[in-house]
């Protein structure tokens, strides 16, 4: 393997770009393996109102819940962190202070869009 | 890397931009779901939009996975024995996710 590799993580200075550039990984990889929940709600239609009786019940549940609120966020998180990729893709947004609030904007945007959705979805 | 880095990246750039449409289309199945019954959700889904877009859905989200698990596993990796396995297992849960989704959906 000829490959260079990256510098050591303990070098960097602790900042809020870094945190939310190790998020983008995480919400990446729990979306990643979200996509088995998907998988068990098409299957679940596919094999009949039993198996689709399970899903809504565990899906429904508290923790069931929570865990669609955490991918909804994981989803607005990893978004906002893609859009952010694509404004350094065209080669603008690499001052400091702006990657400092383009790391900002991740974080509340996230937090601020699941919050809108859901008040939407509970208000109508 | 296993394959060309410039095609990984167009790739990855390329299903990131349409994930943006499909996540409204997804955004609006969590909020009408819940509450509707067994019958009006299967119903729902057989409509061939609907499926169109969850097959659209189900393919380009495993793409995109596919891709960003391979730069994470490449990234962290770099035993060649142990990335070979674990570049297998991605490709390996990508396919069972796209199997799953596509049979399950075709067969509604």
């Amino acid at each position: 393997m000829n490959k260079p590799l990256s510098p050591h993580l303990s070098i960097y200075k602790f900042k809020l770009s870094l945190l939310m550039s190790i998020a983008h990984r995480i919400t990446g990889g729990a979306l990643y393996f979200s996509m088995i929940i998907f998988m068990f709600f098409l299957a679940s239609l596919a094999l009949g109102e039993q198996y689709y009786v399970i899903f809504s019940t565990v899906i429904g549940s508290w923790i069931g819940k929570l865990i669609i609120l955490g991918i909804t966020w994981a989803i607005f998180h990893h978004m906002l962190g893609g859009l952010r990729h694509f404004i350094w893709d065209i080669g603008k947004g690499f001052e400091v202070k702006t990657v400092d609030q383009l790391a900002a904007i991740t974080l509340l945007g996230g937090v601020l869009l699941t919050l809108i959705y859901w008040l939407v979805f509970f208000i109508i | 890397m296993t394959h060309s880095p410039t095609r990984h990246f167009i790739l990855q750039r390329i299903t990131a931009v349409l994930n943006i449409p499909i996540l409204i289309f997804l955004l609006y199945l969590i909020f009408t779901i819940p509450g509707m019954s067994y019958d009006g959700v299967t119903s729902l889904f057989q409509k061939p939009l609907i499926l169109f877009l969850s097959l659209l859905l189900t393919f380009n989200f495993a793409f995109h996975m596919k891709l960003g698990m391979q730069m994470i596993i490449e990234d962290y990796i770099h035993e060649n024995k142990n990335l070979k396995l674990a570049l297998l297992l991605n490709n390996i849960f990508v396919s069972i996710v796209i199997i799953g989704c596509t049979y399950s959906l075709l067969t509604l």
